[in-house]
């Protein structure tokens, strides 16, 4: 059996193992699981509103999950998604309330391209101080990430302060900038094409590129990678920028698609969610896609169970939690059998 | 003499991979016993099930006429067995006393006491002729010491029953000599010494008796006294091994100029002192010496992996002193390092993958917008894999987990598959068979049969001056003897290995 074809049963057996305690878990409620979960997929996927905002959930996911997949593939750890994501979409809406009257096409290019860079900049400070310094990009990144948390909070209470009531944002960005929902009775707005085309590079990038080959070299073993020939230095900088791009889109497309301003909140932990996500997969991005899904469809659906059954959501972030914890135990389990099997023939 | 150990029908299999084929093999008390086989016979694991890291499939093992049945290695320590790996486990921040008594320290009361520590180490060291300071620190040491240090933790756990796995494959030529002091030193003790080599020279040197592997079966046990290097090599490959001879050929332009090299080594100490040499194409320039006298650092600073103090660097008349290693792969460089696995491969890719890094910017497999030709790339690697004869399941199969030898073969055949002008190749049949050594050689002289240069880097002596056109010998960073392999003189270039001129 072949290595990714074993991690990905690992990784549908822990969600569907998960799924079971979930349900039994259900009949505390009183509910039976085969209803619960009836509601939970009819919640997700029922009608193409539901499938819409189910994808407009995921998006968020799946673009900070393919940040971290795309930097740990490299080697280098990219812990700061969450810094970069705010950031981006901070200054995004900065701009989208600070600037009128910029045509439409070219105002909703302009944010993008703009988050982008922010998104990556920002990873790029790491990523250039480890090459250059060799100062451990874990701990940078996470100081990065309150930095950025710290001074959009101050901005949001401060200088870009709300006029509209509700503290902890920033008013409205200017409507050239919004992403048009694609229909009144759902969330998902135009930004989805941009994420799809952002999917698709990274796709690419990491498993048909001769880039994403000499990553996955430079991370199991970097003094191998330079004796082929990579310039690791030069690599191991793309990676980390790319990876914050990503994030960066993920914040942009918050902001100037779902939020239109900038919110304190705006990423209730994406970013943590989507390095799980990567992690679990081992950094392959069609698994990141794959898990993203059914994530999405599990809170999507967690939310009609509420309303419809009185289960609380907190379920589904159970039966998440208790899916990552099979496949890692899942991982280690298969480890020591496929020795043992390999020893036994 | 008695027998101490037996292999009754042992089998064990990985996965389809049947390594060792009901093996039945007697050890007797007190010999020194080697154990030689092609790359990939099964002698490792066939250790490895006696030292209780694996279990075998179906057979017995008796140590002192009990049926024995290890699950771990501790198991085997219990036995008095011990074995010395290729790939030590020290603990780098530790001395050497405190790496020996890990695990079963001697007490005082409850402190752990260090002063009894140090005596018994130092006491085991001298009864075995291991010159060693106990007090020093494991990073410290060159490979030949932390070899040492291996040796006096299995005799701190009293064993009886000694195994070594290629022990003199990363050693000196004095270094070996040491351990076959100490070696001799078992036996005389009464212990029961198990070697593995490639070196049938050594081989020939130390053991009473001699088993051959040959696909995971034991082929024949011969008394050492009957035999000769020839017949061994003759057993082992099931063929005749002839060495090759090499003709001068006319010599063509200049492809390397170094000139006035320094380099700094790892310790920031200058390891290449001023070092100047040219290689032409359709010739082999041989550099002997002793391992560790900056040969590591100077193929490094050629292939680009290591900054230069000073000096100058030509390929093909174009000064490359400061190029990235891709343009000196470019411009028609090979490398075959010295440290195969923590240089030359990564253990954890798969054999295709670790086969087309270096290619992956060539045409064949690289098209536009970066897009990588794998499907080629896959025949190749199926191509190198059959002509190279590497014993493996599939190109999808982790490097990591070949035999020591077939590793190797990954790295040869990934270099020897480029059209270079220059390759450097630096020991390159160090834990090679004899058969696999041919065939290397082979290659090195059609390499320079084809107009190509060569740098060979090897600490063999019979290699180098199998292969060489011409001969340098480095000692402490400096050329202190050069001659043409015609008027080559051994014992000259032997003092000089040493740093005495004669
Ligand atoms: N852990 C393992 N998993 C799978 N296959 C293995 C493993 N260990 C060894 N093998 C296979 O078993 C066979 C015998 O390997 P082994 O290491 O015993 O050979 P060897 O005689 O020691 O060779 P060498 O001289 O190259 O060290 C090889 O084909 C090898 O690929
Ligand atoms: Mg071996």
């Amino acid at each position: 059996m072949s290595e990714k074809y074993r991690r990905f049963l690992i990784v549908v057996i822990s969600f569907l193992l998960a799924l079971v305690v979930g349900g039994l878990l259900m009949l505390f409620y009183k509910v039976s699981p085969i209803d619960g979960y009836k509601i939970m997929i009819l919640g997700a996927l029922g009608n193409k509103y539901m499938i819409y905002s189910t994808f407009a959930r995921m998006v968020p996911i799946i673009l900070t999950g393919l940040a971290v997949a795309i930097s740990f593939h490299a080697g280098i750890w990219n812990i700061g998604a969450q810094g970069q994501l705010y950031l981006a979409a901070f200054v995004v809406a900065a701009m989208g309330v600070s600037f009128h009257g910029v045509p439409t096409a070219m105002y909703l290019l302009l944010g993008v391209a703009v988050g982008i860079a922010v998104g990556g900049l920002w990873a790029w400070l790491p990523g250039y101080l480890r090459v250059k310094y060799n100062v451990n990009e874990v701990v940078l990144t996470i100081m990065l990430n309150s930095i950025a948390i710290y001074f959009t909070t101050y901005m949001t209470n401060g200088p870009f302060r709300t006029s509209q009531g509700s503290l902890g944002a920033t008013n409205v960005i200017d409507k050239g900038m919004w992403f048009r929902h694609i229909n009144p009775l759902s969330n998902l707005n135009t930004g989805v094409f941009v994420a799809i085309v952002a999917v698709a590079l990274i796709v690419y990038l990491m498993l048909f590129a001769k880039r994403g080959y000499e990553w996955k070299m430079m991370r199991l073993n970097p003094r191998f990678s330079i004796y082929g020939g990579v310039s690791f230095k030069r690599n191991m900088i793309l990676a980390m920028v790319i990876s914050g791009m990503l994030a960066g889109l993920a914040g942009t497309l918050l902001v100037m698609g779902d939020y239109h301003r900038f919110l304190n909140g705006i990423s209730p932990g994406y970013s943590w969610t989507g390095m799980i996500l990567a992690m679990m997969v081992n950094y392959d991005p069609i698994g990141v896609i794959i898990t993203s899904f059914m994530y999405a469809v599990m809170i999507s659906g967690g939310l009609k169970m509420e309303l419809i059954l009185g289960i609380p959501q907190e379920l589904v972030q159970i039966i998440f939690v208790l899916a990552v914890m099979f496949v890692t135990a899942g991982y280690s389990l298969s480890n020591k059998l496929s020795n043992r099997m390999q020893e036994e023939g | 003499m008695s027998e101490i150990i037996r292999f009754n029908g042992v089998s064990k299999k990985f996965g389809k991979v049947v390594a060792v084929n009901s093996v039945d093999l007697s050890i007797e008390n007190g010999e020194i016993h080697s154990i030689i086989g092609e790359n990939g016979a099964g002698k490792t694991t066939l250790m490895r099930l006696l030292y209780g890291m694996y279990k075998p499939n179906s057979g017995k093992i008796f140590v002192r006429g009990k049926e024995v049945n290890f699950s771990s290695p501790k198991d085997a320590i219990d036995n008095e067995i011990g074995m010395v790996h290729q790939n030590f486990m020290l603990i780098d921040d530790f001395t050497v006393y405190e790496n020996v008594v890990l695990g079963s320290e001697p007490h005082h009361l409850i402190y752990f006491d260090r002063e009894k520590a140090k005596r018994k180490v130092e006491k085991l060291a001298k009864a075995y002729n291991i010159e060693i300071d106990v007090n020093d620190f494991i990073d410290s040491l060159s490979v030949g010491f932390q070899q040492k240090v291996e040796i006096l933790k299995l005799l701190y756990r009293n064993a009886e029953i000694l195994i070594f796995d290629e022990p003199t494959a990363v050693l000196t030529y004095q270094e070996s000599k040491a351990l076959f002091d100490t070696i001799r030193k078992f036996k005389a003790a009464g212990k029961t010494v198990i070697f593995i080599s490639h070196k049938l020279k050594e081989v020939k040197e130390i053991s009473d008796r001699v088993s051959v592997m040959r696909n995971g079966k034991l082929l024949d046990t011969l008394k050492n006294e009957n035999l000769s290097e020839v017949e061994l090599s003759k057993m082992i490959a099931g063929r005749e091994i002839k060495n090759l001879t090499t003709v001068s050929l006319k010599k063509g332009e200049t492809i390397l100029e170094i000139d006035n090299l320094t380099a700094m080594g790892d310790k920031g100490i200058p390891a290449v002192k001023g070092l100047s040499l040219n290689v032409s194409r359709g010739e082999v320039l041989g550099i002997a010496g002793v391992v560790g006298n900056g040969q590591s650092e100077l193929e490094e600073a050629i292939a680009g992996m290591r900054k230069i103090t000073s000096g100058q660097i030509k390929f093909k008349g174009i000064d490359i002193t400061k190029m990235s290693v891709r343009k000196r792969r470019e411009l028609g460089m090979g490398y075959i390092p010295e440290d195969r696995i923590r240089t030359g491969l990564a253990p954890l890719a798969s054999i295709l993958e670790n086969i087309i890094m270096g290619h992956q910017n060539e045409k064949e497999f690289s098209a536009r917008l970066d897009f990588m030709r794998r499907r080629r790339a896959k025949r190749f690697a199926n191509r190198l894999v059959n002509e190279y004869k590497i014993v493996c399941k599939s190109i999808d199969e982790q490097v990591g987990t070949l035999s020591g030898g077939n590793m190797q073969k990954v790295v040869i055949a990934r270099e020897f598959a480029h059209d270079v002008d220059l390759l450097v190749v630096s020991q390159p049949t160090r834990g090679v068979d004899v058969g696999g050594i041919e065939f290397i050689h082979k290659g090195i002289l059609a390499m320079k049969k084809s107009g190509k240069a060569v740098l060979l880097i090897s600490s063999d002596l019979d290699e180098i001056l199998q292969l060489s056109d011409r001969i340098i010998v480095m000692y402490e960073g400096q050329i202190v003897h050069s001659t043409s392999a015609k008027n080559a003189d051994v014992q000259k270039i032997g003092l000089a290995m040493l740093g005495m001129r004669s």
